[in-house]
């Protein structure tokens, strides 16, 4: 556990008592009308949505992720991150069309677009579903704050939770989106000064840029294995290092080493610490013959667990395989594909493991890519569109709103990049951790080992920082969905504005007990399915969110069957065939093309067998929004109709 | 792993744990006041 002096406490209230009494200072601008509880009024200067954008995305979670794919992949664990960039194209094409469509939330703005009885199932099922993923986001953004503090106080999981999100919430009840964005402004402000901060300090505490370079430079090379759970207790196990093209083998365990299945914390890391040396260890003339350094004679690993494979450098600068064997080298499963020559591959951000091989193939790249900056012509291609497309009704003009997605993800990347290059430095302190939940709160590590005395207090005061901005967001977006496209919709549309921005703090409060709820309840098995749920959503609904933009003639008919389809065939793809062995495990970016392609061939025929929209509606929308693509018969009418200026 | 961060080796003058946060909450209040008059003024 962490000890905080008098000083770091002094730090950490100061800024607290801060944060949260500014947030409640706009209680009176928040209390005014619905649009200045979920939209500040629809007057905000572009910066301030930007810095909000920027807070928001930077939750306790998120340096837990990068310094994962960092400490992974090295730079290149830079492009896991890099789905952000679709706001780039956002900005200039849907950013525009959504903020011109005067719209309070992405569902309603189904309801503007499409029309009839298909429209109003799409802004329901759009709303519910922001609801419960607000919720659930706040669950796990809650139960990561319970864990760090559980960790660094030896706090039970639930105070964590339960108190610093509803130190969130009391300004979020009061202010609305007025406290939530004036809140952010400043959370944003302290968050980047101590993420560079950390960082400057992880580089130095490395040697400097200069030394992590020379020191990657020099140290052997390593490759991640998770030894499989299911290995027979004290089976013999080899390793090999093989050329994929010539199956010319490099090296090859002088001996088996021997693999235990019980657990053993200590005894795990015993080996850990001791890879330490054999992975720094400069070998003083390097030939030709590459050596496997660990596992190694006499070596015992325990099933289940994280290591590192490690091999002095070979010269070339290729992939090779490593592979192992458990019946004396008869056959062999493949760990990995991975480099060769060292650590020096990580400080290039093009450093992939293949075209199609390996866990970090240029296939993957080029997939997330697409999905990125195509996706930025469509509304809701990435998750993160619904809390922006809030941040862009915000904005006081169009040009605001592109200003506000355009800077605040450029924000966004440039923090990836600092925390990167701290990262980098943890790794060169601590290159042998083969476990990815060891790895992972390398940034944590390195600002509360190596801070001074009273910088403590001041990160942690960062890190609520950073918890605020993030869980005062969800708990206003989701109040948003349930007031306006909920009650204000369905149930009362006379409903006054008093009435409105009473239901408004109810629906709140009723999200924050549900997200306790969920934090105390999520697990790992739920947490993977609702990753699966989002990541299906990405795959199967993708094109139709950006069909729903640019193609006039796609209805509501075909947006709903390409939602339903997907759930089906999302778990044909991923779950169920490869279960029965009708088609192998593929990696993920071939699912996405997969289903990509199979839910085409449901929701473009119910699209062409169905009525295209009501004209009246989409001259309507056409004429507020402006959007690009193919639209022509629709522009043709509302010229028809005087409401459009042919030269326009 | 958390122990790894228990065994602390500090870097720098104590002093800085007084001078960064001080100039980073001095910044944070200027700022607060700064928007507070620009919405005030509208």
């Amino acid at each position: 556990m962490i000890s905080f002096a008098l000083l770091d406490w002094v730090w950490l209230i100061s800024f607290t008592l801060l944060m949260v009494i500014f947030g409640m200072y706009f209680y009176r601008l928040g209390k005014r009308s619905e649009s200045d509880f979920f939209l500040a009024g629809r007057g905000l200067p572009w910066w301030l949505p930007a810095s909000s954008v920027y807070a928001t995305h930077t939750a306790t979670d998120t340096p837990i992720w990068i310094a994962g794919v960092v400490y992974k992949y090295g730079f290149a664990g830079l492009w896991y991150a890099f789905f952000s960039a679709w706001c780039a194209v956002s900005a200039f094409v849907s950013t525009k069309i959504f903020r011109r469509s005067l719209a309070y939330s992405q569902a309603e703005w189904q309801s503007l677009r499409f029309s009839g009885l298909g429209s109003e199932m799409l802004r329901g099922w759009v709303a519910g579903w922001q609801v419960f993923m607000n919720m659930f986001i706040l669950g796990w953004v809650g139960i990561a704050m319970g864990k760090l503090c559980g960790l660094l106080f030896g706090w039970d999981l639930w105070l964590g939770l339960v108190l610093f999100t509803s130190i969130g919430a009391i300004y979020v009840l009061m202010s609305g989106y007025w406290g939530v964005v004036m809140a952010d402004f400043q959370q944003g402000v302290i968050a980047f000064f101590i993420i560079v901060i950390v960082s400057i300090w992880g580089v130095v505490a490395a040697g400097g840029p200069d030394g992590i370079i020379s020191k990657l430079k020099t140290y052997n090379s390593t490759c991640e294995w998770k030894v499989p759970a299911e290995i027979a207790d004290q089976s013999r196990a080899s390793i090999r290092i093989v050329d994929p093209e010539t199956c010319k083998i490099y090296a090859q365990s002088p001996a088996p080493f021997v693999i235990q299945q019980h657990r053993d914390e200590e005894f795990f890391k015993w080996t850990e610490d001791r890879t330490l040396k054999l992975v720094t260890d400069v070998i003083p003339q390097r030939s030709q013959n590459v050596e496997i350094l660990f596992p190694g004679v006499g070596d015992t690993l325990l099933a289940g667990y994280g290591y590192n494979v490690i091999w002095t450098a070979g010269k070339t600068g290729k992939r090779v395989n490593i592979d192992f064997s458990l019946d004396e080298g008869q056959t062999w499963a493949n760990i990995d594909v991975n480099h060769f020559d060292g650590q020096s591959w990580r400080i290039n951000p093009f450093s992939f493991s293949g075209f199609s091989k390996g866990r970090f193939p240029v296939a993957w790249f080029v997939t997330m890519m697409i999905i990125a900056l195509i996706g930025g012509f469509g509304m809701g291609t990435s998750f993160d569109w619904y809390t922006e497309a809030q941040r862009i009704q915000s904005a006081k003009t169009v040009r605001d709103a592109s200003y506000s997605i355009w800077a605040g993800t450029a924000l966004v990347l440039i923090r990836n990049s600092i925390w990167a290059a701290a990262i980098l430095g943890f790794f060169v302190i601590y290159p042998h951790l083969g476990r990815g939940t060891d790895y992972e709160m390398g940034w944590y590590i390195v600002g509360f080992k190596y801070l001074p005395i009273g910088m403590v207090g001041f990160l942690f005061a960062g890190i609520l920082a950073i918890h605020l901005s993030t869980v005062s967001t969800q708990l206003n977006l989701g109040a948003m969905y349930a007031t306006r496209d909920f009650y204000h919709h369905y149930v009362n549309p006379q409903a006054s504005e008093k009435k409105l921005i009473r239901v408004g703090r109810i629906s709140t409060f009723i999200i924050l007990i549900g997200s306790f709820i969920f934090g105390t309840i999520i697990g790992e098995e739920i947490t993977q399915w609702l990753i699966f749920a989002l990541w299906i959503m990405a795959a199967g609904v993708w094109l139709p969110n950006i069909l729903q933009v640019i193609w006039w003639r796609f209805n509501s008919w075909g947006f709903l069957s390409a939602w339903i389809a997907n759930l089906g065939l999302s778990w044909l793809v991923v779950w169920i065939l490869p279960r029965f062995g009708i088609i192998p495990e593929l990696p993920d970016y071939i699912q996405f093309w997969i289903l990509m392609v199979l839910n085409a061939l449901i929701y473009l025929p119910v699209t062409f067998l169905t009525k295209p929209g009501n004209m009246d509606h989409l001259v309507k929308y056409y004429v507020m929004s402006r959007p690009i693509g193919f639209w022509g018969p629709v522009r043709k009418e509302a010229i028809k109709r005087g409401l459009l200026n042919p030269i326009e | 792993m958390f122990s790894i961060a228990l065994t602390a080796t500090r870097i720098g003058s104590p002093i800085l744990g007084v001078i960064i946060p001080v100039i980073i909450l001095g910044l944070s209040i200027v700022l607060t006041l700064m928007l507070i008059r620009h919405f005030i003024k509208r």
